[in-house]
Formats: structure tokens, C-alpha cells, sequence
């Protein structure tokens, strides 16, 4: 029963339990205003069990911050989602939420495999939820691809001591999935942003997140996530800088920054992984800023509110900007690199960070977030996220030593002269004779995105093929055993006919017959 | 002596001196139920009998003083005393509804002769069976044989093809009558004795070549009555165009006694409990047995006459009583003896059911049956439960049947034999379903009103459908007893 | 109550509720589905105390009849068996609540006989479940086929009758010749029928010649469907839904599991199911992924479920093949977890029938506007039945991955995973068809929709399943308790 019963309990409720128990009200009664009510009730009771539970499990200052940013990314979406309802996503978040803490406070495999897995129906269904056939595609290759994965952790899980290589390469296998390593990182792309604008807030902040600092603890130090998180964070930049669509674009740009987190893993060295946890809580809260502002402006068609410039370009700032959320991070896995003898992958990071701003903090900002004449002003709620979100990245940004020692390093000159340039040359990009001549358009590139949704389907329609052989032969086989039988029959009957018909001379010549045999054989 | 004591003949001459006194009778309803009377007397002097061969004593009583071997000998042991319960049973059964039942084929004033040759026929059965004379086997079974023939040519007020039916049996069985007394001639010309237990001393001193040849014309002639393969042809005709109380009688009776009188034989005459004469149980009756469960009930399934399809079902469940006695021993005995108590209640509550039926509705083919589970809820539940028992269902008869029959075979490690067992009775469930289907879902042309049996059809087909799941559910006394007899018939002959 | 006398009134509060309700008949339809109600709570909570109160230690057969010396009818309690009582106990009363919405809505005619078929059926699963023996175990089954039939042929439509007689074709035929068969077999070899700790069987036949017996009780159980056997589970969908969800869950193919679940335990006995199992766990692992397979390709939804339940059931098979007592322990888990996401499954099929008449997937687009709690229930059944946490059908899976893991299985592994993927592959398309995709009328190509007007879903339909769906992530909770139960009749000395 130990295991099990760990995995289920862990001695008392999971963590999260009143986000999932709100989620679970959310989603059932049809009143979204007391679905958001129960949200910020279960948030403020998961909330205020913290700190108990930071005691219990002994959790680690970078940790309990990554437990609470969860708490304020949940909070973020509930305060939107009033903005437009959208139940299954508010509950979608909700759920996933609270499965993410009880993931992160997982003890063993088996627990981690179970939480994981409601994190990734609950975000298979705000991706659906989205309502176009793109977003019923991409939802289903989502479930069924981190369902895979789900599986992958399950068999390890099931394997237990033996086989620690086989355990190890089905983590690997299940990480790559779940953290959108190339080649398996398309869903991603195509999921994120066909969920509706809250969704896309719910998404972005848990099931990755959960992966790369959970699994990634088990794979710190695997030499290939090095190379693996660098071509990620390269090869994903680049679609996202002539992506035209907001949202697609920072989906593209949170592969490229997962890439970076992967590398730090490869790395595997102390202050490597404590960069790798700051900027995860980094990414969280800038990519959510972003997403706040991509949706504010698809939530009014296109026409930008007063206001969202500010929010953007808080948004854009957080991406680099020493002080705010992203750079903490980014620097210590910079760092980390430096005293791996790899400089130069230290550059390619920040030139990476540089792109990013460029592509989908500036030049959205620049386009996009200029309010026509007369425009209404954001809304209290966004303005309030907004707040919200900045204080955190703040707090992270400037007190980011406090909860991961090895982060002061990113206050030193060296990466902060180097950010500076890199920052400054990103926004000279924004002058309009560069800027004419950096092409957009929707879907850019989209060949790079894989797997394509329609593959992981068509996996499905393909092995319908399979079922149609099958059920053929079984119909053959059917029909060909009710012909045997019948023709079996047809023999039986006329056998039995020939042996009980014909007349009464029949009867007696058949007496004699028998009668001359049993003599016969008495005799013989 | 008390009455009792004289039993043993009283059981055949009660049947067989009322008869005709009976047939003298002009009201037909006295005749029917005095026929009844005897008929119940009869069955109480069976029981008597009976429960004085419990213990495994035999009754030998000498006709008229005259000590055997020259006097005829009425030999009663509990074998006897089991057939001569069944005989008797039967009869009191068929016997109560009788009348009612043949009331719309037969005119009244014929009714009388029709009971007569009723009683006739019992007195000729079950002096078969208790007699320990040869020749007397012989006399009695021509006796039970022409009132056969008259009994089922009673049917001829439904349907004329009866007579010919009853003309055909008539034709066959004397030829089967003729092969019995030519074998009883030649084993007398031998050993210069009547009595059979005699002859089981006399015959291993005689003469090889005489046995063997009246063996062979015994055996052929028995087969006959037995309506084994393949000389079952009157059978089907005979059970289908009788009067369904007739039928009822015979099922339950006819090949039963046959069959009876082949174990009865190959122990007492022969010694030797698994063959006769030359001709070996174990390698003759299995095949046989299983052609007859296979053919029979294959064409049980494409029957248009409810009867007729009981007729076949009839033959098949004969099949497997010769598989049982072909299989051996003591075990293969017992199980064949199981397998024909059961037989006879489960067919019997069928056939009486079925004379319901006709009764109520003057037709038993396949698809007048429509609506019968509406219409006659009570016949139908007694006809599924004797479907039930010939398919083999547990909690029925049939299950213990075929169960004892299938383990015997195992035992005796002739896992063939089981596999070709259990593989007939699938088609069984063919054909019973076919009623079932029949009654339950075939809609018929016009729904009628409710309308079960005559009432006096109720108690046979209670006690039959009862007996059915009774020994069903606790077949434990009947093996006891069966276990006993074979015991008996295995260990005392030489 | 004294244990013999809870057994007894097991049997009895059935077979009496069965002649309650034929007395009452048609002439007051509210009192004879009283009747019913009032039967199956008794039977819960008889089953529930039986429960409770049990301790091996004092648990005694009780012989009701000896049909032939040495194959007698003994009722004895025991851990397996009371786990699957309480699954068919506790179903029935939604079974029964899901019945009186469904059949009224359907105007169905002939529903006494219904109603007592349904209490008959349930008798003949509670003697299957408290079998002491073979013969006792072997009876009740038979008497469950015969007692079935009237419920398959309900409709007695042209379909149903043949579908009807298919169902008891491969039924019949299957337990009167392999399992009948294999039954003589094991008396003769082992000279009892009782079901004995351990196994009765062990050095009694030749290894050579147990795997022979082994199928024998593999094929003679025709109600656990293994393939090629299979085809009367998708003929018998021409029953009435709540037929169905009887038939798959709770009582007829359970029944067929569970008898090979004791026949492995208390017949072969473990070591010996071992070493006979082999050629089975292929034979069941390729059933499994067959069956998927074709369960993909079906358009009717009821179709659709049978073949899943096939691919389930061999599952069970598969577990018994293990002859471990770890994956006996996974079978049991996955005859309760699968009777609970099945039955919800059904009962979803079903209640979309009543509502829009509509029975295939390509019909249902867009249906989830109308009754999202029914869908959603589906959604939940479906994720149990696929293996996904936090549903209850979860564990068998993973239990199931620990014993394959163990013996060092790759494909099996491999199969497991791809089986709780490939249920997906066809169970979430119906819920995403009803829930996301837009209904025909919207598409300017369709053609035009003859189908009527979309009638409410009486509640007694909509509450059952919602219940079982909510049931399927309390048993992903009380998982351990059932193990913990069942664990000492196996011989699970460690718990997973």
C-alpha cells in the first residue's frame, strides 16, 4: 500500500486540493461569475496553506517562489476571464493549477506520473475549448501526445528500482515530450495559441514548467539536453521572428526560452539549475504579461485600448530588462555556461533574450498597442493583473538572490554590460527602415512546427485502417465458418434422412441386413 | 400369504384380466375411470414391489406352485422392481388424462376397447419385465405389441396417416418378434430350458454355434423394439401420428423395456454383462449411440411437427443410453439406468404437456404453436422445462444425465466418446430453441385469448415438470439405487 | 445475520423480487419498479454486511444440494468473489434507476418481463460470485446465459432475434462443450470441484497437457469474449441499452472474468497458472489490441463499446495468463474499474438515444449543448476505461505495467501503453464530436437532417451516470482498500 497510497496521499490532501476542488465547481455549475468566486476562494485557501506546506516538505526557497507565481498566474486568469467569460478555460486553470502544486510536491515517480497527467487533460481541454476545428485538432494531438508521455512516466514509474537505464531514457523520452524538444515540439505551437485568449494564460504557465523543473531535476546534468536546449534556442527564435500572429509568435518564443532552461539542465551544476528554476518563475510571469496583452488586444478585435502600450511595454521590459523577472535567470544559466568553457553559447543566450524582445515585445508594442483617437481605456481588471504581475516580477527580479543564492551573479558587470548591448541593438531593430524590411506573416515557417496536430489525428484515421483489416478478416472468417457449418449441416441432416426415410421394405431389408452383419461378426 | 405376497403376478394379471371387462363397459366415462383405478392399483403393487427389493433381495416366484425351472418363474429383482414402477407410473399418469385427452379423436363408444388395449399394454410391458421365463418375455412382448398397434392407430381420428404409421410398426415389430422367438428357439434347442436363469447355467456347457446364432437374432430383434439405428424407422411415424397420451405412454415406456430386457439378457442369460453372445457392447453401442445422438437430433431440427421433433429428440436420447451401456462396467450400467428414469420423466412431462396442447388447440405443429406463452403460460413453462432437461441445463435431469454419462467416459479415459456427447447436445439447443422461439416469439396469425390446458392435464405435467427439476437438483437417491442395481448385475454374474 | 444465512438471502432477495414483480405485472408499473428498487437495495446492503463481517477464518461453505455425489451446489464467501457481489449489487440500483428512465422513455413494451429477467439475472451473478465450487459456479453461469436471453431479444425485431441467438449460440455452445469439458476433466484429474487455496490441480495433469485445460476454460468461458469468441458481445447491442449495460457491466462478462479469476486462483493455483499461461498472454494481449483496433472503426456507438469491452475483458485474461499474484490482484481491480466506466459509458450511449435518437458517432456533433453533464459523465468513463489517473481505471493498468515490468515483458509493456492510447483513439472522438464540433445543421454542405425533435433527458437517465463517473474517481481512491482486501486470498505478500 506504501506506494500507492503515497502517490494518492502523501499524508492527507494533495496540495492544491482547493484549486481542484474549486476547478471542479467552476466547471460544473453553469454561472461563470460564481466559477471565478469559487477560483478566488480556492486560490486564497491554497494560498494560505502554503506556508504550512513549506514546512512539511521541506521545499526550497526557489521552489515555495515557483509554488506562489502559480498561485498569482492562477489568480491572473480568473481576474481576465471576467473580462470575457470562459468557463471550461477558468476551470481548464483552475485544475491544472492545483495538480501542478501537487505535482511539484510529488514524492515519487508514480504521484508525479498521476498529477501530470490531470495537468494535461485539463490543458488538452481549455485548448479545445477554443472551439475551431484548429483548436479540436491541436487539442487532440496535445492529449493524446502528453498522454504518451503520461504512459512513458507510468512504465517508468511501473519498472521501479530495475532497470535504471531503461527508466532513465523512458524520462528522457517523457521530458521531451512534455518540455517540446525538438523534434516532438510542434503541439506547442499549435496549441497554445488556438486556445481562447485566458486559455493561452493557463497554458503557458503549468504543464511545461512542471516538467522541466520536476523531470528536470531527475536529468540534471545529461550532456545532450545541452545541445538538445541550444538548438531549441536558436531553432525556435526563428519562426518566432516572422511570426505575424502574437500569441503564435510567444509560443515560439517560449520554446526558445524552454530551450534555454534545457540547456541549463544539461548543464547540471548547482547554480545551472537554481537558473534554470528563476527562470522558469521569470518566464512565467513575463510570458503571462504577454499573453495579458496579446489578449487584451484579441478580445477588442484588433483595436487597441489606452493603456495597453503601458502594459506592454512592462510586458517587453520583463523580458530583459536586469531588475525585472527574465533577466535573473537567463544570466545565471549564462553564467553557469561561462564556467562550462562555453562563452560563446552564453552570447547565443542573449542574443536569443535580444531576439525575443525584439520580436515579441517591441514590435508588437510598436505596431499594434496604439490606441485609435477615442479608444475606451483597459479595464480595471487588466490594469490590476498587470500591477499584479509587475510587482512580482520585481520582487523576483531584484530579490532574486534571496531565494537563489547563486543568482547574484546577474548583478555583476559582465552580464549586465552584455545585456545592455544586447537590449539596446534589439531596439534598434524598431527603427522603421529596419523594421519595413522584417517580413511577418501569419503561420511563418510553420513547416518547422512539428509534429503537425493533423499527423498525431491522422495517426488515428491511419490505424482506423488497421481495424478495417481486422474486422474484415473476421468477417470472412464469420461467414466462412457459418458456410462450413451449414454445409456440415446440410451433409448431417442428409445422412440422418438416408438412415430414417424410405418405406416399410426399407425397415425390413435393413432388419435382415443387420441381422446377417451381427451373424457375421459372431462367426467371424 | 397375504395379498401382497402374490405381488409379483398380481402386477401383470390385474392390468391384464380387467381389460377386457373394461372393454365390455358401455359408458365410457366408467371405463376411463376404472382404467385410472387399475392402472393406480398397479402402480401401488409396483411400489410394493419395490420397496421389497430395496435391501437387494429378489423376489422368485414360481406360477402356480410349480417350481422352475419347468414352472415359469417370476423373477423380481431390484431392477424389475424399478421398470415395473416405471411401467406402472406411467401408466397411472397417462391414464388420468387419457380420456379427456382422446375425447376428440376417438368416439365414445369405441373408448372402452381403446382403454382395454391401454391396459393390455401395460400388462404386457410390465410382465416383460418381471417375469424370468424367455418364453414368457416373448408372449408378453407380442401381447404389449399389438396393443401397441392398436393404440396408435387410435390416432387415426386426427390424422389417417396413423394407420399406416401403426401398419408399419405392426409389419416391423413382428419381424423384431420373430428374430426374438427364433433366438429363443435356438438357445431352448441347446439347453433344453425356458428359464433364464437356467440358461445362464445351461449355456456355457451347450453348444457354441446355437448360442451364438440365437444370440445374434435376440440382439437384432431387441435392437428393433429398441429402435436402434438403424432399424428406428417406425418410430418417428409411430410417436407423431398416436394420440399424444399414447405417445406420452410410449416414450416412456416401450424402448425403455427393450432396452431393459438387452441388459437383462447379456447378465442373466449370457453372464456376461457387456455382451451378447458374440456381439460386445463396448464395440457395438457407442458408435451406434452416437450416430443415433447426432442423426437424431439433426433431424429433431428441421421437424415441422412439435411431435415429430420429440420423436427425434426421443431417438438421440436413446443414443446416449447406449453410449452409457456401451461404455461399461458397473459405472456405464448405472449411468444408463439414470439416464432412462430421467429420460422417461423428462419426455413424458414433454409429451404430456404437448397433449395439452393438442388438446386445447388440435394442432402440434411448429407453427400453430404461436403465442403459446401468452396464451398457455402454464404448458409453456412445463414445455421450456423439459426443453431445459433435453438440452441438458443444470438443475434439470438432463444435466445429471449427461454428466454422469461424460465423467463415466472420462474415467474410463474414452475422452472421445465425451467429446462426441457434448457435442450433440449442442444441437439440442438447436432444436429446442426452435420451440422456444416458436412459442415465446413467433407472433401469431391472430392473438387469442387466454386459454392454458384443460385442467386435468395439470397435475401429470407438474408432477412430470417437478420430477424433472428434482432429479435435477438432488439425483443423488436415483444413482444410489442405479449404483446398486449395476453392482448387483456386475457382481453376481459369473 | 449469520454469514450462511446473508449468503442465502444473497440468492433469495433476487429470485423473491423477480416473483414480486411478475405478480405485480403490468397493472402497476410504479409499484413493480418500487419492487425492483427495493430488492436491490436489500441485495447492496446484504452484500455490504457480508462484506464487512467477513473474516476467512470463519467463513464455512453451505451446501444447498448435491446434484450427483461430488457435484454439489456449496456457497462460500470469499474476498474475490464478495468484490465482484458488491460491484453487481451496487450497479444494479443505478442499473435499475437508469432502466425505469430509459424504458418509459422508450414506451417499451413487455417491461415485467424485463424487470424479472433483470432480478433473475442478478441472482444467478450472486451465486456465481459466492460459488464454493466448480459445479456450484459452472450451474449458476449456465442458468445466467438462459436467463439473459429474454432480456438480449427484448425488442424481438427481426435484429434482435437474430442477434439474440447468436448471443446464445456462442454461449451456449462454448460452456457446454470446452467449459463442460474442462470441468469433467479437472473432476476426474483432481477428483474434487471445490475451490481450494492453492489450486486443486497442481501434479494432477501432465504439463503438457494444462495448457490444453487451460484453454479449454479460456474458450469454454465464452462470457469473457476472447477472441476469435467473441462475436456474441457486438450481436447482443440489439438488447435495450440498459441490457447492455448489464451485459458489459454488471453482471454477464464480469461473471466471465471473474470465473476465470477464481479458476486461476483456487483451480490451477498460481505456480501452475504460471507455467500454463503463456501462449494466452499473447493470445490476450493481441485481443486487446485487435480489438481496439476494430473498436476504432465503428460508426454505431454501441458498436463501438462492445469492442472496447472486448479489448478490456482481454485484459482480465491477460492478468490471469500472468498467473502473478500481483496481476490477479490488477484483474480484480480492473473487473471493478471497468464495470464502473463501462456502465457509465453505456448509460451515455443510451441516454443520447433517448434524447436524440441518434446512435452513431457521425450523427451526434454538437449534442453536448443539450446535455453537457451527460457528456461530460461519458468523458469521465472513458478516461477510466483508457487507464488515465485520477480515475480509477488507472491501477489495473499500472499494476498490470509492474507485472509485465517484472517478468521482464517488453512487448506486453509496450502493448499496455499503447492499449490505454488507443482507447482514446476511440473513445475521445465521441466526446469531442458531441462536445466541439459543430452539429450538421451549421454546415451549408449537409445534408438536411430528417432526425426529430431532441427530447429532454428524463433525470433518472442523467443521474445514474453522473453517479458512476463520479464513482470512477472515488475508486481511483479506494483502490488500496480493495487491495488491501483481496491481498491475503492471493498471496499478495508486499502491496504495490
Amino acid at each position: 500500500m506504501t506506494e500507492m497510497a503515497h502517490a494518492l496521499l502523501g499524508g492527507g490532501l494533495p496540495p492544491g486540493w482547493p484549486l481542484l476542488l474549486a476547478g471542479l465547481i467552476a466547471f460544473a455549475v453553469r454561472s461563470e461569475v460564481i466559477g471565478r468566486l469559487a477560483g478566488i476562494a480556492g486560490l486564497c485557501a491554497s494560498l494560505a496553506l502554503v506556508p504550512d506546506l513549506a514546512a512539511a516538505a521541506n521545499l526550497l526557497p526557489l521552489e515555495l517562489a515557483l509554488m506562489v507565481t502559480f498561485h498569482l498566474v492562477v489568480g491572473i486568469g480568473i481576474l481576465f476571464a471576467g473580462q470575457r467569460p470562459d468557463r471550461i478555460a477558468v476551470a481548464g486553470g483552475l485544475i491544472a493549477g492545483g495538480a501542478a502544486l501537487a505535482a511539484l510536491a510529488a514524492r515519487t515517480l508514480l504521484g508525479f506520473a498521476i498529477w501530470t497527467e490531470v495537468i494535461a487533460l485539463a490543458s488538452a481541454f481549455i485548448v479545445m475549448a477554443g472551439g475551431t476545428p484548429r483548436a479540436l485538432s491541436a487539442g487532440l494531438a496535445y492529449l493524446l501526445l502528453q498522454v504518451t508521455a503520461g504512459v512513458l512516466l507510468l512504465i517508468a514509474a511501473a519498472l521501479g528500482q530495475m532497470d535504471a537505464p531503461v527508466v532513465l531514457w523512458l524520462l528522457f523520452a517523457a521530458f521531451c515530450l512534455k518540455v517540446a524538444v525538438p523534434p516532438v515540439h510542434g503541439w506547442l505551437v499549435a496549441a497554445y495559441p488556438a486556445a481562447s485568449p485566458t486559455g493561452s494564460l493557463f497554458l503557458a504557465a503549468f504543464a511545461t514548467k512542471v516538467a522541466v523543473v520536476s523531470l528536470g531535476a531527475a536529468l540534471a546534468g545529461a550532456e545532450p539536453l545541452l545541445w538538445l536546449g541550444l538548438v531549441m534556442a536558436v531553432g525556435a527564435a526563428i519562426p518566432m521572428l516572422f511570426e505575424a500572429h502574437w500569441r503564435r509568435a510567444l509560443s515560439w518564443s517560449l520554446v526558445s526560452q524552454l530551450g534555454v532552461m534545457v540547456a541549463g539542465i544539461g548543464l547540471g551544476s548547482p547554480e545551472a539549475m537554481q537558473g534554470v528554476v528563476l527562470l522558469a518563475i521569470g518566464h512565467i510571469l513575463y510570458s503571462t504579461l504577454l499573453f495579458l496583452a496579446a489578449g487584451s488586444l484579441e478580445i477588442r478585435d484588433g483595436k487597441a485600448p489606452r493603456g495597453l502600450r503601458v502594459l506592454a511595454l512592462l510586458g517587453a521590459l520583463s523580458i530583459g530588462l536586469p531588475g525585472l523577472a527574465g533577466y535573473g535567470g537567463k544570466a545565471l544559466i549564462g553564467e553557469a555556461l561561462i564556467h562550462h568553457h562555453m562563452a560563446w553559447a552564453d552570447y547565443v543566450i542573449v542574443v536569443v533574450g535580444a531576439l525575443v524582445f525584439a520580436a515579441v515585445g517591441l514590435r508588437p508594442l510598436v505596431e499594434r498597442c496604439t490606441p485609435a483617437p477615442g479608444a475606451p481605456w483597459i479595464s480595471l481588471r487588466e490594469a490590476a493583473a498587470t500591477a499584479l504581475l509587475v510587482a512580482g516580477s520585481l520582487l523576483v527580479g531584484l530579490f532574486g538572490p534571496l531565494i537563489a543564492p547563486a543568482a547574484s551573479v546577474a548583478w555583476h558587470a559582465g552580464p549586465l554590460i552584455v545585456q545592455a548591448i544586447a537590449l539596446s541593438l534589439a531596439c534598434l531593430t524598431m527603427v522603421p527602415a529596419v523594421r519595413r524590411r522584417w517580413p511577418q506573416w501569419p503561420d511563418a515557417l510553420d513547416f518547422l512546427a512539428l509534429p503537425k496536430p493533423a499527423w498525431v489525428t491522422g495517426a488515428i484515421t491511419g490505424l482506423t485502417v488497421f481495424g478495417e483489416m481486422l474486422s474484415r478478416i473476421g468477417a470472412v472468417a464469420s461467414a466462412l465458418t457459418a458456410a462450413i457449418g451449414r454445409t456440415g449441416g446440410r451433409l448431417l441432416l442428409a445422412t440422418a434422412r438416408g438412415l430414417t426415410a424410405g418405406g416399410l421394405g426399407d425397415g425390413v431389408l435393413w432388419a435382415l441386413a443387420l441381422l446377417t452383419v451381427a451373424l457375421i461378426v459372431s462367426f467371424g | 400369504m397375504s395379498v401382497l405376497d402374490h405381488a409379483p403376478v398380481l402386477v401383470v394379471v390385474l392390468p391384464l384380466l380387467t381389460a377386457p371387462i373394461i372393454a365390455l363397459l358401455r359408458s365410457a366415462r366408467v371405463a376411463g375411470v376404472a382404467t385410472f383405478v387399475v392402472a393406480a392399483l398397479d402402480a401401488a403393487l409396483a411400489f410394493v414391489l419395490f420397496a421389497r427389493t430395496l435391501d437387494g433381495s429378489v423376489i422368485s416366484y414360481a406360477m402356480g406352485g410349480w417350481a422352475p425351472p419347468i414352472g415359469i418363474e417370476y423373477r423380481i429383482d431390484l431392477l424389475s422392481a424399478v421398470m415395473a414402477c416405471l411401467t406402472s407410473f406411467s401408466a397411472a399418469l397417462v391414464a388420468w388424462f387419457l380420456p379427456v385427452s382422446i375425447a376428440p379423436e376417438v368416439t365414445p363408444g369405441d373408448r372402452p376397447r381403446l382403454f382395454a388395449a391401454f391396459l393390455l399394454c401395460l400388462a404386457g410391458l410390465t410382465g416383460m419385465v418381471v417375469t424370468g421365463d424367455l418364453f414368457n418375455v416373448f408372449v408378453f412382448l407380442e401381447i404389449s405389441s399389438l396393443a401397441t398397434y392398436v393404440l396408435i392407430a387410435a390416432g387415426a381420428g386426427r390424422d389417417r396417416r396413423a394407420l399406416t404409421a401403426a401398419f408399419d410398426y405392426l409389419i416391423l415389430g413382428a419381424v423384431g418378434a420373430t428374430f426374438v422367438v427364433i433366438g429363443i428357439a435356438f438357445l431352448y434347442v441347446v439347453t433344453g430350458t425356458l428359464n433364464m436363469a437356467d440358461l445362464g447355467n445351461r449355456l456355457p456347457l451347450a453348444g457354441k454355434r446355437a448360442g451364438v446364432v440365437g444370440a445374434s437374432f435376440l440382439f437384432v430383434g431387441l435392437a428393433l423394439k429398441t429402435a436402434m439405428m438403424p432399424l428406428h424407422r417406425w418410430l418417428p411415424n409411430a410417436y407423431t401420428f398416436a394420440p399424444a397420451a399414447v405417445t406420452t405412454f410410449l416414450a416412456m415406456t416401450a424402448t425403455k423395456v427393450a432396452l431393459y430386457l438387452m441388459i437383462r439378457l447379456a447378465v442373466l442369460v449370457f453372464g456376461t454383462p457387456d455382451e451378447i453372445g458374440r456381439i460386445n457392447f463396448a464395440t457395438v453401442l457407442p458408435p451406434i449411440g452416437l450416430v443415433m445422438l447426432i442423426a437424431g437430433s439433426a433431424l429433431a431440427v428441421v421437424s415441422a411437427d412439435l411431435k415429430r421433433l420429440l420423436a427425434f429428440s426421443s431417438i438421440a436420447n436413446l443414443g446416449l443410453m447406449l453410449v452409457a451401456l456401451g461404455l461399461g462396467g458397473a459405472a456405464g450400467i448405472a449411468a444408463a439406468l439414470v439416464n432412462l428414469i430421467n429420460h422417461a420423466v423428462i419426455k413424458g412431462g414433454m409429451f404430456a404437456t404437448v397433449a395439452g396442447i393438442v388438446h386445447r388447440r388440435g394442432s402440434s405443429r411448429m407453427d400453430s404453436l404461436a403465442g403459446l406463452s401468452r396464451e398457455m403460460p402454464f404448458a409453456f413453462v412445463f414445455l421450456m422445462i423439459g426443453g431445459m432437461g433435453l438440452i441438458g441445463v443444470p438443475l434439470t435431469a438432463g444435466f445429471v444425465s449427461k454428466l454422469l454419462v461424460v465423467k463415466t467416459a472420462f474415467d474410463l479415459g474414452q475422452t472421445m466418446i465425451a467429446a462426441g456427447v457434448l457435442l450433440s447436445s449442442l444441437i439440442s439447443v438447436v432444436y429446442v430453441w426452435r420451440i422456444v422461439e416458436a412459442c415465446m416469439i413467433a407472433k401469431p396469425a391472430k392473438p387469442g385469448r387466454r386459454h392454458d390446458v384443460h385442467p386435468i392435464f395439470a397435475a401429470p405435467m407438474a408432477l412430470l415438470g417437478v420430477g424433472t427439476l428434482a432429479l435435477g437438483i438432488e439425483g443423488g437417491p436415483l444413482l444410489d439405487v442405479a449404483t446398486r442395481i449395476a453392482a448387483a448385475l456386475t457382481g453376481g454374474a459369473s | 445475520m449469520s454469514g450462511a444465512g446473508l449468503m442465502l438471502a444473497a440468492l433469495a432477495l433476487p429470485l423473491a423480487t423477480a416473483l414480486l414483480i411478475a405478480l405485480v405485472g403490468e397493472r402497476r408499473p410504479d409499484l413493480r419498479e418500487a419492487v425492483t428498487l427495493a430488492g436491490a437495495t436489500a441485495l447492496a446492503i446484504t452484500v455490504a454486511l457480508m462484506i464487512a463481517g467477513f473474516d476467512s477464518a470463519t467463513a464455512a461453505p453451505l451446501v444447498l444440494a448435491t446434484l450427483v455425489p461430488g457435484f454439489s451446489l456449496t456457497l462460500k464467501a470469499e474476498p474475490i468473489g464478495l468484490v465482484f457481489a458488491g460491484v453487481a449489487s451496487g450497479l444494479w440500483i443505478l442499473n435499475s434507476l437508469y432502466s425505469i428512465g430509459y424504458m418509459r422513455a422508450e414506451h417499451a413494451p413487455r417491461q415485467t418481463r424485463f424487470y424479472a429477467c433483470f432480478a433473475l439475472a442478478l441472482s444467478a451473478a450472486m451465486a456465481i460470485a459466492l460459488s464454493g465450487n466448480l459445479a456450484t459456479l459452472f450451474v449458476a453461469y449456465e442458468i445466467l446465459t438462459l436467463v439473459t436471453y429474454p432480456l438480449v431479444v427484448h425488442w424481438q425485431t427481426e435484429g434482435a432475434i437474430e442477434g439474440a441467438r447468436r448471443y446464445l449460440a456462442y454461449l451456449l455452445a462454448t460452456s457446454l462443450v470446452p467449459f463442460m469439458a474442462a470441468l469433467v476433466w479437472t473432476w476426474v484429474a483432481a477428483g474434487t470441484l471445490d475451490f481450494t487455496p492453492g489450486g486443486i490441480l497442481a501434479g494432477k495433469v501432465s504439463a503438457a497437457l494444462m495448457p490444453v485445460l487451460l484453454g479449454l476454460y479460456a474458450y469454454g468461458v465464452g462470457k469473457a469474449a476472447l477472441m476469435p469468441l467473441h462475436g456474441w458481445l457486438p450481436a447482443a447491442m440489439v438488447a435495450p441499452t440498459p441490457v447492455s449495460a448489464l451485459l458489459h457491466a454488471v453482471a454477464v462478462v464480469k461473471a466471465g472474468v471473474f470465473t476465470l479469476l477464481k479458476i486461476a486462483v483456487y483451480i490451477f493455483g498460481l505456480p501452475t497458472m504460471a507455467a500454463a499461461g503463456d501462449w494466452l498472454v499473447w493470445v490476450a494481449g493481441g485481443s486487446v489490441i485487435a480489438a481496439s483496433l476494430i473498436a476504432m472503426t465503428k460508426d454505431d456507438l454501441k458498436a463501438r463499446l462492445a469492442y472496447s469491452t472486448v479489448a478490456q475483458l482481454a485484459l482480465v485474461t491477460l492478468a490471469v495468463a500472468l498467473g502473478e499474484p500481483l496481476a490477479i490482484a490488477a484483474g480484480v481491480l480492473q473487473l471493478v474499474m471497468h464495470a464502473w466506466g463501462k456502465i457509465t459509458l453505456f448509460f451515455g450511449a443510451g441516454a443520447i438515444q433517448i434524447a436524440t435518437h441518434k446512435k452513431k458517432l457521425s450523427e451526434i456533433a454538437g449534442i453536448g449543448a443539450q446535455m453537457p453533464l451527460l457528456i461530460v459523465s461519458f468523458l469521465g468513463g472513458a478516461l477510466s476505461v483508457a487507464g488515465l489517473p485520477p480515475f480509477g481505471g488507472m491501477w489495473p493498468k499500472y499494476l498490470l505495467l509492474e507485472a509485465a515490468a517484472g517478468r521482464h515483458m517488453v512487448l506486453l509493456v509496450v502493448c499496455l501503453g499503447l492499449s490505454t492510447l488507443l482507447t482514446l483513439g476511440y473513445l475521445l472522438p465521441v466526446v469531442i464530436t458531441a462536445l466541439f464540433r459543430k452539429p450538421r445543421d451549421e454546415d451549408p454542405h449537409a445534408l438536411p437532417d430528417t432526425g426529430h425533435e431532441p427530447s429532454p433527458l428524463p433525470l433518472l437517465a442523467l443521474l445514474p451516470p453522473v453517479i458512476t463517473a463520479a464513482g470512477c474517481i472515488l475508486l481511483f481512491l479506494a483502490a488500496p482498500a480493495i487491495l488491501a482486501f483481496i491481498a491475503p486470498a492471493i498471496g499478495l505478500e508486499t502491496l504495490p
